[in-house]
């Protein structure tokens, strides 16, 4: 009787032992899922604050669910005046290296001591009065008001050993219809390192210019006096005695049977880039 | 609760554990990481988006039209709303009755806030700033739809439970498998332990490798052959000792029956003095053979109980008074007894190999020898020998296997005539084992016999 007993107790327990792992099993299952529902419920119910400034500057806070929010709304920020960076002509080869490796690019606030978009709307508009003082543009190019403007501040996700801030760049664009003005601003200095201007005037395509041009394009920049050269069919120019080079290019544009456009394109690069080889005397 | 059934549940319980546990590690750092790209991209779009309504802004001047406002929106990512900051909407493009006021509270400029929220039945990543221009603010609230990415959260979930439960049954199984496959070896054991408690000591498990249950096994199949082994010797001494009675009742049955005979003969009948003389002869042969008989049973017996002191003696000496000691009884037999010895110690219990000696001796003497010859010599490392050779008149060599069995007699009349019993042999190769050793015959029918054992030497004389 006693063996009996015993040979009863042992099924039992073989019978609770195999309940107890398929509860494990099965509840563990259930728990998990209810840990991961609980996580996204709470991830979900927060509130976050984060300042969109330059990138690796970020922060991240998160605001207290339904607590204690600023009610108080932020007075509007007067625009201080914009004053520009000089920068020597060794930085904007550095940081146009940088820009030129490559990265993710990000947009951002302006912070200190960047213009805002009015300001590089602004500096855009004055750079197009003037070239078409300068005669490097059609007048058309100057018809400011007839233009749709936009506007975005970006840098570039990198490590680098410039200052931060240097490395942002205001991409301006002036639309109207097929037409389309693009200029890259530097945030910093306010200076245009990049245009690239599509019109249908046939100005554009008539003009001929040379590698004296470029001086008129970048004025903020000291040409190396008969340092230019023509190859293919891109002309550079060198600037700060050998420390940056710019470029200029003219193409004719044909879609379909519409009327054709024209693009000029003026650009900034590091003089160690492969494309050129400036070589002093070697003018056109 | 069986080993079996405690290995499948721990397999399984760790099994599940590690699984669930490692599971939930992977899907929380997925979801966060995948909710983070999520948040990154909603913030990268509401700066592209306020750059937009920058834009706008400077291109409205003073006051917009609600068409420039949807003019703006339609080139921006995702889905956008205007309001002012004190949360009236100026235009929106999400679904149903939404209500953002409460963004407006939240919102300032240059910073954004993001939270997620449940609008029109779907889940939206709401970003909200305000976008000043001089003394005029927007506030732009931009939406990105999350309801495909929590689509895809609550698949994942749904897959790593499918994953999860099809690996459970299947670690379940091999589980069962495996827990089945190592208990395998403790059933056989059972079995075989149950064999042996059934009386079958011949049960053995088979080896196989080196592992703890291989180590049982081994360990196991040892102890059965001890208990066989045990269990055939406690076998062979059962059977030995109901010969042994059986013999001793037939040798004590034996001179009874004529005791009682001649007895009764007496008791019964007026018998003729001479007829007397020969009956009472009868009854004091047979009472001589008995008393010899009890005699050498007390010796047997005290060989079982006893507890023997050891010591290590000068051998020729040793022979040389054993030789004194029996020298009467060889004397009145009319037979003669010659001893020599080579040097050598051996290690005996005196009287016990005193009664060996005596009944090698009488033996001798009952074969009808004239001359026993003792000798005793070292034998480098099979001990200190000593032999005993006679010239009676022999064993015949199938008999030999035999003589040392207790009330084993080649030549019965002869033994009975002599008082002797059959336990004398028994007797002394009783006691060589007890002196690790044993009696060897050598012997030639009408010639004479020699026996022989070996003695453990000593060093010195104890």
């Amino acid at each position: 009787m006693k063996k009996d007993r015993e040979i009863r107790r042992g099924k039992w327990g073989n019978r609770a032992a195999l309940a107890l792992c398929l509860g494990l099993t099965l509840g563990g299952w259930l728990f998990t899922r209810q840990l991961l529902i609980r996580q996204e419920e709470a991830f979900l119910n927060q509130e976050y604050l984060a300042a969109l400034s330059l990138p690796g500057e970020e922060t991240w806070e998160p605001i207290p669910f339904g607590g204690e929010a600023d009610q108080q709304q932020a007075q509007p920020q007067r625009e201080a005046a914009f004053s520009g960076r000089e920068l020597d002509g060794g930085t904007v080869a550095e940081i146009l290296k940088v820009w030129r490796g490559g990265g993710r690019e990000l947009l951002h606030e302006p912070a200190a001591g960047q213009m805002t978009m009015e300001q590089a709307l602004e500096a855009s508009r004055r750079w197009l009065d003037e070239m078409v003082r300068q005669g490097v543009l059609p007048p058309e190019a100057g018809e400011t008001g007839e233009w749709q403007y936009s506007a975005s501040l970006q840098s570039l996700d990198r490590e680098t050993d410039l200052d931060r801030e240097l490395l942002s760049l205001w991409q301006v664009t002036c639309q109207r219809g097929a037409e389309r003005i693009e200029l890259t601003l530097h945030a910093v200095s306010g200076h245009v390192w990049q245009a690239q201007v599509t019109l249908q005037s046939s100005w554009m395509g008539t003009e001929d210019f040379d590698w004296e041009i470029l001086p008129r394009v970048f004025p903020f920049l000291e040409a190396d006096e008969g340092r230019g050269a023509r190859i293919d069919e891109t002309v550079y120019c060198s600037f700060e005695k050998g420390t940056l080079a710019g470029a200029f290019q003219r193409a004719q544009i044909q879609i379909d049977q519409e009327e054709p456009l024209y693009r000029v394109s003026f650009w900034l690069l590091p003089p160690e880039t492969e494309e050129i080889s400036v070589r002093q005397g070697e003018g056109q | 609760m069986k080993l079996g059934t405690k290995l499948f549940c721990c397999i399984v319980g760790c099994f599940s554990l590690v699984f669930l546990a490692g599971g939930y590690f992977l899907l929380s750092r997925f979801y966060e990481a995948a909710m983070r790209r999520e948040i990154e991209v909603a913030l990268e779009q509401y700066q592209s988006n306020k750059f937009v309504l920058q834009a706008g802004m400077l291109a409205w001047g003073e006051e917009e039209t609600g068409y420039e406002r949807e003019e703006l929106a339609r080139n921006m990512g995702g889905t956008a709303a205007f309001l002012t900051p004190g949360g009236e909407t100026l235009f929106s493009q999400f679904p149903g009755e939404a209500d953002l006021t409460d963004l407006t509270g939240l919102a300032r400029e240059g910073e954004v806030v993001y939270l997620f929220r449940s609008l029109g039945g779907r889940t939206y990543l709401l970003t909200a700033g305000l976008v000043g221009r001089g003394e005029r603010q927007i506030c732009l609230v931009t939406g990105a739809d999350m309801e495909r990415v929590l689509e895809r959260q609550e698949r994942m979930r749904a897959l790593f439970g499918g994953v999860y439960g099809t690996v459970a049954v299947l670690g379940a199984l091999l589980s069962f498998g495996l827990s089945a496959w190592i208990v395998r070896p403790i059933r056989q054991l059972t079995g075989a332990a149950r064999e042996m408690a059934g009386g079958n000591y011949g049960e053995r498990i088979p080896l196989r490798g080196g592992d703890e249950v291989g180590q049982l096994a081994e360990a196991f199949n040892g102890l059965a052959r001890a208990v066989e082994e045990q269990m055939e010797a406690l076998f062979r001494q059962a059977r030995e000792k109901e010969d042994f009675v059986a013999n001793f009742a037939h040798e004590l049955k034996t001179p009874l029956t004529s005791v009682i005979g001649y007895a009764d003969r007496i008791y019964q009948k007026e018998l003729p003095r001479p007829e007397q003389r020969t009956a009472a002869r009868y009854i004091w042969n047979e009472g001589m053979r008995l008393e010899a008989l009890a005699l050498k049973l007390t010796d047997l017996s005290s060989l079982e109980r006893g507890s023997f002191s050891f010591q290590t003696l000068d051998g020729p000496e040793m022979i040389r008074e054993l030789a004194g000691d029996v020298s009467y009884l060889v004397k009145e037999r009319g037979a003669a007894l010659e001893w020599e010895a080579g040097p050598g110690y051996v290690r005996v219990e005196y009287d016990l190999f005193k009664t060996l000696f005596y009944n090698l001796v009488d033996n001798a003497l009952k074969a009808g020898a004239g001359r026993i010859r003792v000798r005793g010599e070292e034998k480098q490392e099979a001990g200190y020998r000593i032999s005993l050779e006679d010239d009676g008149c022999g064993i015949p060599q199938e008999e030999l296997s035999r003589i040392k069995e207790a009330f084993y007699m080649v030549d019965k009349s002869r033994s009975r005539r002599q008082h002797g019993a059959g336990i004398g042999l028994a007797l002394a190769e009783r006691i060589a084992l007890l002196h690790g050793t044993t009696l060897e015959f050598e012997s030639r029918l009408g010639e004479g016999t020699r026996v022989s054992l070996y003695l453990d030497g000593g060093e010195e004389k104890s």
